[in-house]
């Protein structure tokens, strides 16, 4: 396989399939010994390492620890073809007029934050347990005390997240989004209408289990539902400085051009007919 | 254990080829994949700092002229993490960059691989 073809052959349908699967070989044999996890699509489900699971001082289990969270490129892929309306259609296939909102430090949103690269720690409190992410220093509070989501707030990045515990499973509702956030690299899309439920479960000492559904009348025809395991991480990890804007050259220097971050992986594969031609620089956005 | 260390050079190497994938800041946008690049050259300053590290070297022709040329690599928490440090190249260091040009025409590419003179990689694996 030569590099230099890569661009037009490895992207053809089976060339994707060897990336994937080599990528999450590698992924898989180097379990442990590379910081940077990325996931073209969820990895595979994976049973309890038998682990015990640690619990707070009032007896629930307890989600706390730094968690070595990966990149997922395409959130969607085990559930695609997704259930497009014709209006989640066109946004999906507008994607290549615009630059992905992180590229330009925008924060990724719900739930985009939990698929986007780098570690979090989790700080599990009785009446509310705190998300601190390494990607673009954003956090999250997610109270458990029985409170309901504020009416008549102004939409935002993160929306507005409610916790609940289902026995050892904690639940967050999410509601109240804009719909400027991207769903991931590979340019899924959600309108403003996006209700996320997030089921986070610790189900060893080292794994924590989580699962997202998504529930978006105006762009999907129904809901869906994806999840994998999380690795907890090496002891030595703490969550660093992540400042987006710090020296970002691509984004200060004018090189960013519009389309999905995964690129070509995108050609046609989920709608099952070519996405529309790129547009030349300088010409969108 | 030598074995082992066979599948995970043939897998690296795969996965070399499959470099968007790993990329996740705008690669497929910026960088052309069929560009590939090899830059031969002196390092004259490193940016250790987020999102991505840059490299800034001069390479020289085969007349001497020297073409300033920029490379952006891996996020500096990723390689803080696997052992690498700002310390790890230093100013005046000769080094040869195997990547990806810009899509823009400009002297800037997206690195795949830096080896040290000695041959030795740095950037692309834990450190030892």
């Amino acid at each position: 396989m030569e590099a230099p073809e890569r661009g037009k052959r490895i992207y053809e349908a089976g060339g994707v399939k060897f990336c994937r699967v080599l990528a999450l070989a590698l992924v898989i044999a180097r379990a442990g010994a590379l910081a940077a996890q990325a996931f073209p699509s969820p990895p595979p489900p994976e049973p309890p390492d038998g682990t015990p699971v640690p619990h707070a001082a009032d007896g629930r289990a307890d989600l706390s620890g730094v968690w070595n969270k990966g990149l997922v490129l395409d959130t969607a892929g085990p559930v695609e073809p997704l259930p497009f309306t014709p209006a989640g259609l066109a946004a999906f296939n507008d994607v290549w007029n615009h630059i992905d909102p992180t590229s330009e430090c925008i924060f990724p949103g719900v739930p985009r934050v939990n698929t986007s690269p780098y570690p979090m720690q989790i700080v599990q409190l009785q009446d509310k347990v705190i998300f601190l992410y390494e990607y673009m220093h954003n956090f999250r509070v997610i109270y458990t005390d029985g409170r309901t989501h504020p009416a008549d707030t102004e939409p935002s990045l993160l929306g507005d997240s409610v916790g609940r515990w289902d026995g050892d499973t904690l639940v967050i509702e999410t509601v109240n989004l804009t719909d400027r956030t991207w769903l991931d690299d590979h340019g899924n899309r959600h309108s403003d209408a996006l209700k996320v439920t997030e089921r986070w479960r610790r189900i060893s000492a080292n794994q924590l289990s989580y699962q997202e559904t998504l529930e978006d009348p105006k762009f999907y025809t129904k809901p869906w539902t994806v999840g994998w395991v999380i690795p907890l991480a090496p002891k030595d990890w703490v969550v660093m400085e992540y400042a987006c804007t710090d020296n970002n050259k691509d984004m200060a220097d004018g090189h960013l051009q519009p389309g999905p971050l995964d690129g070509s992986l995108r050609d046609g594969s989920a709608i099952g007919r070519p996405a529309p031609p790129r547009l030349q620089p300088g010409s969108a956005q | 254990m030598r074995q082992r260390s066979a599948v995970f050079v043939a897998l690296a190497g795969g996965l070399l080829v499959c470099a968007p994938l790993r990329a996740h800041h705008s690669f497929a946008a910026e960088f052309d994949g069929n560009k590939p690049v090899v830059l031969k050259g002196m390092v004259t300053k490193v940016e250790w700092r987020n999102p991505h590290i840059w490299v800034y070297l001069d390479v020289k022709d085969a007349d001497g002229a020297i073409t300033p040329w920029q490379c952006e690599g891996g996020a500096p928490n990723n390689l803080t993490r696997q052992g690498w440090s700002r310390e790890t190249l230093k100013d005046g260091q000769e080094i040869t960059v195997e990547g990806w040009r810009a899509k823009n025409g400009t002297n800037t590419c997206n690195a795949s691989a830096w080896k040290l003179p000695s041959g030795e990689s740095v950037f692309t694996k834990p450190a030892a």
